[in-house]
């Protein structure tokens, strides 16, 4: 009954409408509320994530610098995108889950749950989305603050997040960030609802965050997995949670990230037998014609990278 | 419940791989290399959080007041503390670094030799020291915090993914800050040169003098077995400080 108690005590007065979503409303905002509260828990959070970035990003580099980066279509720069945006945005992975909402089923609380005037689903749904975001939204302003204006002042610039394609880009990378959050609520309710049957939430508690931690892509970026392993895992949802979107936002941006070698982009792009250090950002290459429709199931990457291809077309027409 | 927890901290292993598959080496170092290191440091994680499970409750006891309880037993608290719980499942983690470890000293192809049993043995002893100490020095700070922070998770989780690679790849801010601050380079340096033959301290300790020096005298020189690890191929400069010319413009410079 918090939900309902609370959006009716903290909303002007007005008379109790019945409107179906003002319960969930009440939800969102005193999940917010309290989440938000916790702001050493945040501030705790966030060293923490900064230290694992660096972390990452220092044996990435490592791994750039000594072997072939050509084995990859994702270089450096990419990387570094990925590892601070992943870092930025790790509140949102359905990784923790609020031992609260499904521990009524073993205690057996969720009876009371149940009598509650509104659709448990929606109910469980709106608090994890309204924790999710309480969560992800103070660490992400601060560690973009971090990857972006701490970084180059205390002299690692290299490893400062590497600024959006264009304001297309970024636009198309909050959409896809927000159906993230939106696919990460949805994995945690389908492990919460899976405890009606399980009971225990040993299993789902343990397995959950070491599937969604590798095939959500935080373990090591997607696209540096060997191809076959890729394909089979950017297949699965959880490579959506926000790897795919972090992945693509760098991806198809051709002048400063690195074309895919071979396809129809003419040989301009192909670099003899890995002369160029991966680390180097390579020449502008003209978008490979229609190489990304062969790019497998994907979603606004291909949008981007046709925009891309388009885009630097039009740019050496004029010039 | 063990081999399911050995299954689920494997994948950080899996991604290890799949990065050498990508790369083939880091910094000269084979997957097999740094296989030993991450087992060597899985098994001391691993066993360590066995035994001191309970110092990960540490902050209940402090929040709650039982503390008080336990002190008033006549046994220390450290052997109260710590068998408070002994979740089998912990040693899953073990488990497969015990695995990977022994893949990696079998694909190392090492002329065994007692001394390197010894070293061996006295790093995994030391790594579960290790981990141990920093599970201790963790819990303590809930005297004062009353709450176990979470950025106490640097220290111990975060050490032990900063050890699993040779302290060469990293910068030297961060480097000595995994051999003052958390010691964890104190386990990894002296068994992996060793035992992956490779990277002396002074390679892995770069250009960083202080770092060089300190190593030298605390690790290099006194650890003799280093030498039987095969580290002989690049042996250890060990001057006399009468046969040595003088140098001049660096009077500050012992080695």
């Amino acid at each position: 009954m918090t939900g309902r108690a609370d959006a009716a005590m903290s909303g002007p007065a007005r008379a109790p409408t019945s409107s179906w979503w003002r319960p969930y409303w009440g939800v969102l905002r005193s999940r917010w509320r309290a989440t938000i509260a916790y702001r050493a828990a945040a501030i705790a959070g966030f060293t923490t994530q900064v230290f694992w970035g660096l972390l990452r990003v220092m044996y990435l580099e490592a791994f750039y610098l000594s072997g072939p980066g050509d084995a990859t279509d994702f270089g450096f720069t990419a990387v570094l995108a990925y590892v601070w945006l992943g870092q930025a945005l790790l509140g949102m992975f359905p990784l923790w889950n609020d031992a609260e909402l499904g521990g009524g089923i073993r205690t057996g609380t969720i009876a009371t749950e149940l009598l509650r005037p509104v659709d448990l689903c929606s109910y469980w749904g709106w608090r994890l989305l309204a924790e999710r975001v309480a969560r992800m939204l103070p660490r992400a302003v601060l560690m973009l603050v971090v990857a972006v204006v701490v970084l180059p002042a205390v002299g690692l610039a290299k490893w400062r997040l590497p600024a959006p394609a264009g304001a297309t880009a970024s636009a198309m990378f909050a959409l896809s960030a927000l159906l993230s959050l939106f696919l990460g609520v949805a994995i945690s309710m389908v492990a919460m609802l899976l405890m009606f049957w399980t009971v225990s939430s040993d299993g789902a508690r343990l397995l959950l965050p070491t599937v969604v931690w590798f095939l959500g892509g935080l373990v090591i970026p997607l696209p540096l997995l060997p191809d076959p392993v890729r394909a089979v895992v950017e297949l699965l949802p959880f490579a959506s949670c926000s790897g795919r979107a972090i992945s693509d936002l760098r991806r198809p941006y051709r002048r400063h990230g690195r074309g895919r070698s071979g396809g129809a982009s003419g040989g301009v792009d192909r670099r003899p037998g890995g002369a160029r250090s991966p680390l180097t950002p390579p020449r502008s290459a003209p978008g490979g014609g229609a190489r990304w429709l062969s790019g497998g199931p994907c979603t606004y990457g291909c949008w981007r990278r046709s925009y891309a291809a388009s885009s630097s077309i039009a740019a050496r027409s004029s010039s | 419940m063990t081999l399911g927890t050995a299954f689920v901290t494997a994948s950080e292993f899996v991604g290890v791989w799949a990065l050498f598959q990508r790369f083939g080496n880091i910094r000269g170092w084979l997957l097999h290399e740094v296989a030993f290191l991450y087992g060597l440091l899985a098994v001391g994680f691993g066993v360590a959080e066995a035994f001191g499970r309970g110092f990960e409750h540490f902050s209940r006891y402090v929040r709650l007041g039982e503390l008080d309880r336990l002190l008033l037993r006549p046994r220390t608290l450290f052997v109260q503390v710590s068998g408070q719980s002994f979740p089998f499942n912990r040693f899953g983690r073990a488990l497969q670094g015990a695995i990977i470890l022994g893949w990696g000293l079998v694909s190392a192809s090492l002329q065994w030799t007692p001394a390197k049993g010894a070293l061996l043995a006295s790093a995994l002893l030391g790594a579960i020291v290790l981990f141990f100490g920093l599970f201790l020095l963790t819990s303590t700070i809930t005297f004062w915090t009353v709450e176990q922070l979470e950025v106490m998770s640097i220290v111990t989780n975060g050490a032990e993914a900063a050890g699993q690679y040779p302290l060469s790849i990293y910068r030297d801010f961060f480097r000595s800050f995994l051999l003052f601050v958390i010691p964890v380079g104190a386990v990894n340096l002296p068994a992996g040169g060793g035992a992956a033959g490779q990277a002396g301290p002074a390679r892995v300790s770069g250009g960083w003098r202080g770092g060089r020096r300190f190593l030298r005298r605390r690790f290099w020189r006194s650890c003799s077995a280093c030498g039987a690890w095969g580290c002989a191929a690049t042996p250890p400069p060990v001057r006399r400080r009468a046969l040595r010319p003088h140098r001049e413009g660096r009077p500050w410079r012992l080695d």
